[in-house]
């Protein structure tokens, strides 16, 4: 990388409100991506699951997440920002080969498994309006490809915070089902236990919640994201704020979807997927309330697809030393491109094959997901006490260090109980 | 550079893929991470930790066949 001869000109703005928000908005980008695509397709199963089953008593783990997955996201943000690398190459360089085989492969193999509920959501979605699966998937492939393949990254940055911004639908459709909100105001503010007791269901759908709400991806997408839009070190306070907005964003839509499932709680019809959620709450928001929730599925499944794919290809490239940013042509990095490409076309693919297990595939993604962030975010943890390399000014504070190795222990204890609920099913009553 | 010119360089935004590039705190000769105390404990709970899943996926997989 050459050197600069000049302070960075970001280090120069004038600090009025008009040139915070300039300046804010040129930052603006990784922190609200990475969280809204965070709510994928497997999000939105999972929350509106939660919400049918559970009504709204479960909003309270929302709120804890809030904190948590901004505090591991900022970190991602500050080690971006300082080193310039991705997170697989960090992990590389500082932990050696073996350590960085295992992330890449972790990463590739739960990435993989989540792109294909992206596709199987999109053809649910084109099953339930009657098209075939068979023409929407491999379109949706070739669309995503195209996002990426713009050779600009602040083209690719603007058509995907456009995605991002659909997402408000859901607090369109949250509004529309009508909740009972004192009932969600005291259910978001007070941690308690759903009326059902504590059974196995609940204990999964809880860690489902945490694994779908952080989730291994998210850390590399963010840190290889900041590092192709050269965020510089004046930026970091306005990435702080791209990402607390992120979050906030991604646990409203979160408590959105739970609303609308609780929809279906109180209409007292039990819950099979979302597009059958669709169908069932066609009294309450009619035919046109239906197609929003499934297109806003559609998107969630897009949005997550893109992120998803390119947390693989950054890591990818990043391992290989190959040329991986979006400001490159597809001929100027080709091995990035064609790895994004490989990640949506063998997902689309399988789920295209007649007879795919696809709900195994789905159960695994949520356990492997589980089990594979605690591992994740020690190495992240690990990566900003180095002070040899990051020094004073971005190495973590003690009160950082606290707040996540809390943080690290509580993942941990999920991961044991996910475990033991695998080795010990009656360990929890049915429901 | 003239003042005027100046002034209304640093009055403009300035996007980070237009700016110039900024030496970054990551250097490749940096090399490995040194392997103190925690983060050899770190490391090797982790290690114990993975450990304990492989044999739980081995024993799924037994108890599947």
């Amino acid at each position: 990388m050459s050197v600069a001869t000049t302070p960075s000109l970001a280090t120069r703005a004038p600090g009025n409100l008009r040139h915070r928000l300039l300046r804010f908005l040129v930052v603006a980008g990784p922190g609200l991506i990475v969280m809204v695509a965070d709510n994928d397709a497997g999000a939105v199963s999972t929350y509106t699951q939660a919400g049918a089953q559970y009504g709204t008593s479960l909003l309270w783990v929302l709120l804890i997440l809030l904190p948590v997955t901004y505090f591991v996201q900022e970190m991602v943000a500050r080690l971006g920002i300082a080193t310039g690398e991705g997170h697989a190459a960090m992990i590389y360089q500082r932990f050696g080969v073996w350590w960085g085989r295992f992330a890449l492969i972790d990463l590739l193999v739960v990435n993989g498994l989540t792109l294909v509920t992206e596709f199987a959501a999109i053809a649910l979605a084109a099953r339930h309006w009657g098209v075939s699966p068979a023409l929407v998937v491999p379109m949706a492939a070739v669309g995503l490809v195209l996002l990426v393949g713009t050779g600009s990254y602040r083209r690719w940055e603007r058509m995907t915070l456009t995605l991002c911004g659909l997402n408000l639908g859901w607090l369109v459709l949250a509004l529309w089902v009508g909740p009972h909100w004192g009932e969600a105001l005291r259910d978001t503010a007070l941690p308690h236990a759903p009326a059902s007791g504590i059974t196995g269901d609940l204990v999964f759908l809880v860690i489902a919640i945490v694994g779908t709400t952080i989730a291994p991806w998210q850390l590399f997408f963010q840190q290889s994201c900041v590092a192709d839009k050269r965020l510089r070190f004046a930026d970091l306070k306005l990435a702080r704020v791209d990402t607390a907005l992120g979050a906030v964003a991604v646990v409203a839509s979160a408590g959105c979807m739970m609303l609308v499932g609780d929809a279906l709680h109180r209409s007292g019809v039990a819950y099979a997927d979302p597009a059958q959620m669709a169908g069932a709450l066609a009294p309450q928001i009619g035919h046109a309330g239906g197609v929003l929730i499934l297109l806003l599925m559609v998107n969630a499944a897009l949005l997550g697809a893109t992120a998803i794919s390119l947390s693989s290809a950054w890591a990818w490239g990043e391992v290989m030393g190959w040329r991986n940013t979006l400001q490159a042509k597809m001929s100027q990095a080709p091995g990035f491109y064609a790895t994004y490409a490989a990640c949506a076309a063998v997902a689309a693919g399988v789920t295209l094959i007649p007879g795919a297990p696809l709900q195994t595939i789905i159960l695994s993604v949520q356990v492997l997901a589980g089990i594979m962030l605690p591992p994740a975010i020690v190495f992240l943890q690990l990566l900003l006490n180095d002070r040899e390399m990051l020094g004073a000014r971005f190495a973590n504070r003690p009160w950082n260090n606290w707040v996540n190795w809390t943080v690290i222990a509580a993942l941990f204890a999920l991961s044991f109980v996910l475990a033991a609920q695998v080795l010990l099913p009656g360990m929890f009553p049915e429901t | 550079m003239s003042a005027t010119a100046l002034c209304k360089k640093n009055l403009s935004v300035v996007h980070p893929l237009d700016d110039e590039p900024e030496v970054k705190l990551y250097r490749a000769d940096l090399g490995r991470m040194r392997m103190t105390r925690p983060v050899r404990l770190s490391l090797f709970l982790l290690q114990g930790y993975l450990a304990c899943m492989l044999m739980l996926l081995a024993w799924r997989v037994i108890a599947a066949l």
